[in-house]
């Protein structure tokens, strides 16, 4: 994304365009504390920390948390939080076990099934944030709760043993890194085009910037805001198809403890790349920087209470820069054009 | 997935629903204790304290409650243990309640070897682990700053130490994408054994397939009863073995307390944390021991709950079983739930009528018990035994041997007969008798 303004002012005066210093050190500032983060802990553990294995068994592991940041993105840019995408995530992941491997359905029945319950889960959703006008916070926090006593409901342990064409195609290595990253990969780069690049996505981030001046430029709000929270439902969904290959199961508790980290990786990258809105490319870098300060402090011996320290402080840091950056880029619109 | 209800068990919070009835019910007792100078059908009369109303030890229930740990059991001395075996031995002979004489001297026995200190069992044939310098385990024990995790990181430390053999331990957090990588980077380090605390296998199958592919033999830690890890899909896994105790004989015994001390007449409110094995092996033995004593006599409701929302669903099920008086006992698969229970019983003034038994034995539990509170039973393990145990079954594994079936890591019953013989200040380890089981395992290991 461009700052279009701001080279458009500088070709009405003729000057040659000027690098905002600060801007790049507000998008970039994670990436760079990132690959901070990388030189640290190479040279504190370089056998353990710089080695191939180690960076490739990071982007693969985390593909699954990589793509629920990305479904709670797409909820959190239109203005809406979807708490419930571990729920739905883990409902679909259960039911996926339930049908393939208790009762031997086809695994792409499963997989439509699962997606069809995710498709559901955002038209509710829809309707009761967007239509019957409810806090989103506290439907999807009810709903994500209701959800994870639905996969208990649908099976409560664990089982094991999906379609083995299934696990071999998603666990299959594509340039060194696992089929599942690459699904990721893709999804991040689909939602940057769709956010960047395509009216839709324009319009979304209108939405999640002002509901009211987005419905007074002749936005369709609702209907914005509907696409949004479905299409979250669906991508947690898939991301529970992907996970169930990768796993070669399913299991009610796998997604107990995800909810910090998806929300922190969301949360997080709202201060990269677009700084001040949530964005797929921000997340992918928030995942990822947050698990290598978890693996490096890991490999320094530092588990338990240092790593749930660091979880929770970034998470209560991304809020606050995000909102600071967020500030300034309305400072700075005022001060330019003298608008409030 | 994971040993939910142990990794919650540090979260102390007694949250749950705050309803106006436990107000209510607490100002009720307030006005009815000062207008009454007796109180509700004595606990001697439905705990295993029965026994203790033949005998002077009848003082572990009234044993003040604001006393310290130290002063109950010199409250209760020494004599409760003989007491109780005077007890039992003059009980033994006739029925109890709905119990035939037969079941009762039956019942007794077990309860009478259940109580006593743990015996050591050689789980297999000594291991030469000199011949293992060089190699290295690792072992994934998530939420280390839990203290029953710290115990069993701790102990397999020290295992791994008397021997000098490496050891790493991660914490993955519980969140499964961190654990399947901690594992993948053991098997690209090369590890030699991997020790998989609580961890369902197939959660983490990523890992454990390429743990196979290189040959690196997976223990299992603490999933369920002894053997139940060792199925055709984890095998395939590459777990080779386990060291875990007999959570169904830990709900047995739970359950054979509470039926010889209400003479057959349980009617109970049994809460278990549904999705993990060992909750459902507990709550097995617990229902089978009644089906098989009292079927007709006893009563029994199940009430699953999730550990994501515990606090709540346990203070609801305990404020539903204080309503009806004809509850007795109730019994929480694991003790970390019992925080979320006796304050409920205080409130509607029915700590004196239902007995809490469990299982775990961790220290709030068994201090309330000490102190006269309505926990009546706890049976515990010895964590770091179990430690220990996955440990030896590693050594086994690298040195090519058979795993041993079962590491034979004990159970002993706690109720107010015999907390007064365990000093509660020092380490848990020493509450199961005065076996010394890391000298024995240092004696099996060839290193004394």
């Amino acid at each position: 994304m461009t700052d279009t303004l701001h080279v458009e002012r500088n070709a009405a005066t003729d000057r040659p365009p000027r690098v905002n210093m600060n801007a790049l050190g507000q998008r970039y500032g994670l990436v760079m504390a990132w690959l901070l983060m990388i030189v640290i802990f190479g040279v504190i553990e370089p056998s353990k920390f710089l080695t191939l294995n180690n960076f490739q068994t990071l982007f693969d592991s985390q593909a699954i948390l990589l793509m629920l940041a990305l479904a709670f993105v797409i909820s959190l840019v239109s203005g809406d939080f979807d708490l419930a995408v571990t729920g739905n995530f883990s409902v679909c992941l259960v039911l996926i076990g339930r049908l393939n491997v208790v009762h031997h359905v086809g695994y792409g029945w499963a997989i439509l099934a699962a997606l069809g319950v995710g498709l559901v889960v955002g038209l509710i959703h829809s309707f009761l944030i967007v239509q019957l006008g409810l806090s989103s916070f506290i439907v999807t926090l009810g709903s994500g709760t209701a959800l994870m006593g639905v996969g208990f409901a649908v099976q409560a342990q664990a089982v094991q043993g999906v379609s083995r064409s299934y696990t071999h195609a998603i666990s299959m290595g594509v340039g060194g890194l696992q089929m599942t990253f690459v699904i990721a990969l893709v999804l991040t780069v689909l939602l940057w085009y769709v956010y960047g690049y395509t009216p839709l996505g324009r319009q979304m981030y209108f939405v999640g910037a002002s509901r009211d001046v987005a419905r007074l430029a002749g936005l369709p709000v609702a209907r914005l805001r509907s696409i949004s929270l479905v299409s979250t439902g669906l991508v947690g969904s898939l991301t529970a198809v992907v996970a169930a290959g990768y796993l070669d199961g399913s299991d009610p508790n796998v997604a107990a403890t995800f909810l910090l980290p998806v929300t922190a990786s969301a949360l997080l990258g709202a201060t990269a790349i677009w700084p001040g809105r949530a964005n797929p490319w921000g997340a992918f870098v928030a995942t990822y920087f947050l698990v290598t300060g978890y693996t490096g402090l890991e490999e320094m011996g530092l588990s338990g209470w240092v790593q749930q320290v660091f979880y929770g402080g970034a998470l209560v840091i991304a809020v606050a820069v995000a909102k600071l950056a967020s500030a300034r880029r309305g400072a700075n619109a005022t001060a330019e054009f003298g608008v409030s | 997935m994971f040993r939910t209800p142990l990794r919650t068990r540090p979260r102390a919070q007694i949250g749950g629903a705050r309803s106006v009835l436990p107000a209510l019910s607490v100002l009720a007792a307030a006005l009815l204790a000062a207008c009454s100078s007796t109180n509700a059908s004595p606990v001697a009369a439905t705990s295993s304290a029965a026994a203790n109303a033949v005998t002077a030890s009848g003082s572990a229930s009234a044993a003040p409650s604001g006393s310290s740990t130290a002063a109950a059991s010199a409250a209760v001395s020494a004599s409760a243990a003989g007491s109780s075996s005077a007890a039992v031995s003059a009980s033994a002979a006739a029925a109890r309640g709905s119990l035939t004489a037969s079941q009762t001297t039956e019942l007794a026995a077990l309860l009478k070897t259940a109580q006593g200190p743990a015996p050591w069992a050689a789980p297999g044939p000594p291991v030469d682990v000199k011949s293992l310098t060089g190699k290295k385990i690792f072992a994934l024990i998530d939420l280390q700053s839990v203290p029953f995790q710290t115990t069993l990181a701790n102990a397999i430390k020290a295992a791994a130490g008397a021997a000098s053999i490496q050891v790493t331990v991660g914490d993955g957090g519980f969140v499964a994408t961190h654990d399947i990588q901690l594992l993948q980077n053991a098997v690209h380090d090369k590890y030699d054994a991997i020790i998989l605390g609580e961890a369902v296998p197939a959660t983490v199958a990523p890992a454990l397939r390429e743990a196979k592919a290189a040959g690196i033999p997976v223990v299992s830690l603490l999933y369920g009863d002894p053997g139940a890890v060792i199925t055709s899909e984890n095998t395939a896994l590459n777990v080779v073995a386990d060291s875990t105790y007999c959570y169904t004989c830990s709900g047995a015994v739970a359950a054979d307390e509470a039926i010889y001390a209400t003479g057959g007449k349980v009617n109970a409110v049994v809460i278990t944390d549904v999705g993990t094995e060992l909750s459902t092996d507990i709550q097995k033995g617990f229902l089978g021991e009644i089906a098989k004593y009292c079927p007709t006599t006893c009563k029994t409701k199940v009430d699953e709950v999730q550990t994501s929302n515990v606090a709540q669903a346990v203070t609801s099920a305990a404020q539903v079983a204080a309503q009806d008086s004809s509850v007795n006992v109730i019994f929480p698969g694991v003790d970390f739930m019992v925080a979320y229970i006796t304050p409920v019983l205080k409130a509607a003034n029915a700590d004196k009528r239902i007995m809490v038994l469990s299982t775990n034995a961790d220290l709030a539990p068994m201090q309330t018990m000490a102190a006269g509170g309505s926990v009546k039973a706890d049976v515990g393990n010895p964590i770091g035994w179990d430690a220990w145990g996955a440990v030896d079954q590693a050594y086994r594994a690298m040195a090519k041997m058979a795993p041993a079936a079962d590491e034979k890591p004990p159970i002993r019953i706690f109720t107010p007969d015999n907390i007064a013989t365990i000093d509660l200040t020092k380490d848990a380890d020493g509450w199961y008798g005065p076996v010394d089981y890391k000298s024995e395992y240092k004696k099996l290991w060839g290193l004394s």
